[in-house]
């Protein structure tokens, strides 16, 4: 269980000795412990909220409040809070009347102290199980926007896009989704399918730039046994995993020529033959495509098939980047910071008001994926109930924009950096470079690489300038 | 668990000024305040490692439940004599 804060107990007995006693033995454990003499005096302070408090052991034959009547009192306003009841009294009938009260166990005295360290040792986790439970329950029944789970905003342009995606979700026409990396065009590619009559079918996903050419038509069509080298085994492609359901290709922008022409093929068609055979299938899947790519540009320049372009584009939707709707900022930021708690076991409440200004004032260029990332970071690092603006990533440096040495903890990197593979590799060699003080053999060994290989990317820095010396 | 000599030090100087109380009320018939005391060393006695005074409290609760002074009286002797036999132990 990983909490951020000591557990706070607070103990009530009118023996002194007890108390503290018991005081120095939680405390000695990493405790934060309040002790009261009166029942009170503790409830006082824990309905004003003046006190934390985890678990309560408290003495049941007290002066002015008993330990029962403590009890019905604390359950007016916590029905959760576990109460440990400790008696000199051993009679059946006080137990039951205890635990009918509301206590979550009831020990005797004389006091064996390490049996109520476990019986506190229950109660917490019994805590932590509650804490995460109605934070799940809070998370998974919240109405969030259509009534769809995890559909975070309320920006004019996010609410313009969901509905354009809830009209189209009973249509059968084909639906392009426009918008930067990030943005959530698979969220929108979602809630149409979702919204519309196929979502008891699957909702098959595939990032069209991510696979190799002849990997992905393979993936996209399925190939028959004996197809291809390495084809062991007859393999159902995307288009037919997804029938009855949704097909969202991620990144059309990005697909080859010859898969464009197939791929306008079985959009005209509704049929697909499987690599390495014959006969045609039926597809009843319906397809979603998506880009951050300007395809009208992409057909100008020769990159994007014309007539690909004009099937795919019936019903476009555009999903703003994020800076463009600042409103659904904090939204989605509180709906992360719940996630991630909840996955971290972190017990963290909020933001500080400085990091919500930082949250609205910050580019994300990264757009929602961003967003998602530094939330998560936060929470893993940070070290109170709230979220403060330290954990958050730094507007004036950008850290989107940093490259070596600007990742915090010793990071090369930083995790917000989005950079193609190229540039980043070009810039990790200049920064070791410089790191071993320019000492090629040093440079080499440590990236791996043999000295020819480093010439040569040395080479390319050159030329490319970006080598920080010469 | 091991109560540490310092928690028991304190246990037992406090029951010297207990002793005394305990004496007085004798005098006065308090058997409520004896009984209050004996309900305290039951539960706590054991706890400080002297499971005697656990049994003596016991016993001197029930004694001034029943307003019976010898037996009180008796107990209150006993305990005298546990906290002596404590301070020897730790010494």
């Amino acid at each position: 269980m990983k909490n951020k804060n000591l557990s706070s107990l607070v103990i009530i007995d009118d023996d002194v000795d007890l108390l503290e006693l018991l005081s120095s033995f939680f405390r000695q454990r990493g405790y934060n412990v309040s002790t009261y003499e009166d029942a009170r005096t503790a409830l006082a302070d824990i309905e004003s909220k003046k006190i934390n408090v985890d678990v309560v052991i408290s003495d049941l034959k007290l002066p002015v409040m008993s330990g029962v009547e403590f009890i019905k009192r604390i359950r007016t306003f916590n029905s959760v809070l576990p109460i440990i009841l400790m008696t000199a009294e051993g009679s059946l009938e006080i137990a039951v009347e205890a635990i009918g009260a509301g206590a979550y166990d009831f020990v005797l005295k004389p006091l064996h102290v390490p049996q109520l360290l476990i019986s506190v040792q229950r109660a917490l986790f019994l805590n932590q199980v509650q804490f995460e439970n109605s934070n799940l329950k809070s998370l998974f029944s919240e109405q969030d926007f259509l009534g769809l789970k995890g559909v975070i905003g309320k920006s004019a342009g996010f609410k313009k896009a969901m509905e354009l995606a809830k009209r189209v979700s009973s249509s059968q026409a084909n639906i392009i989704i426009f918008g930067e990396s990030g943005s959530g065009k698979e969220v929108v590619a979602k809630a149409v399918h979702e919204l519309g009559d196929r979502k008891s079918g699957p909702f098959v996903a595939i990032n069209c730039s991510a696979i190799p050419e002849n990997l992905l038509e393979s993936e996209l069509f399925g190939y028959a046994k004996g197809a291809f080298t390495g084809a062991v085994g007859s393999k159902i492609g995307l288009f037919e995993e997804a029938n009855k359901g949704t097909l969202f290709l991620d990144e059309i922008g990005d697909l080859a020529l010859p898969l464009q022409a197939k791929l306008l093929r079985v959009l005209q068609e509704r049929k697909i033959k499987r690599i390495g055979e014959n006969q045609t299938r039926d597809i009843t899947a319906r397809v979603i495509c998506a880009t951050h790519k300007d395809l009208k540009k992409e057909v100008e320049k020769g990159n994007f098939r014309e007539d690909l372009y004009f099937r795919l584009n019936v019903i476009p939707i555009s999903m703003p980047p994020l800076r463009e709707r600042k409103e659904d900022i904090i939204p989605l930021s509180e709906y992360f910071l719940k996630k991630f708690s909840i996955i971290n076991n972190a017990n963290i409440l909020g933001f500080t008001k400085q990091a919500i200004k930082r949250l609205e004032s910050l580019p994300w260029k990264g757009n929602v994926r961003e967003l998602e990332n530094a939330i998560e970071r936060a929470v893993v690092l940070s070290n109170s109930e709230y979220v403060d603006v330290d954990d958050l990533p730094n507007a004036e440096n950008g850290l989107s924009e940093l490259g070596p040495e600007a990742g915090q903890n010793g990071a090369i990197f930083s995790i917000y950096s989005v950079m193609p593979l190229e540039e980043m590799s070009k810039k990790y060699i200049d920064y070791i470079f410089k790191k071993n003080g320019f000492a090629k053999e040093q440079t080499a060994k440590e990236l791996g690489i043999d000295r020819k290989t480093l010439y040569r990317k040395l080479k390319e820095l050159e030329n490319t300038e970006q080598l920080t010396i010469q | 668990m091991e109560v540490l000599n310092e928690h028991k030090l304190k246990y037992l100087n406090r029951r010297v000024l207990e002793l005394e109380e305990l004496r007085n009320c004798l005098t006065s018939n308090n058997f409520e305040f004896a009984m209050m005391i004996g309900h305290k060393l039951k539960g706590n006695g054991e706890t400080f490692g002297f499971p005697n005074i656990s049994v003596i409290g016991n016993l001197l609760e029930k004694a001034a439940l029943d307003k019976d002074r010898d037996k009180v009286q008796e107990n209150i002797e006993k305990l005298a004599l546990s906290v002596q036999e404590g301070f020897v132990a730790l010494s």
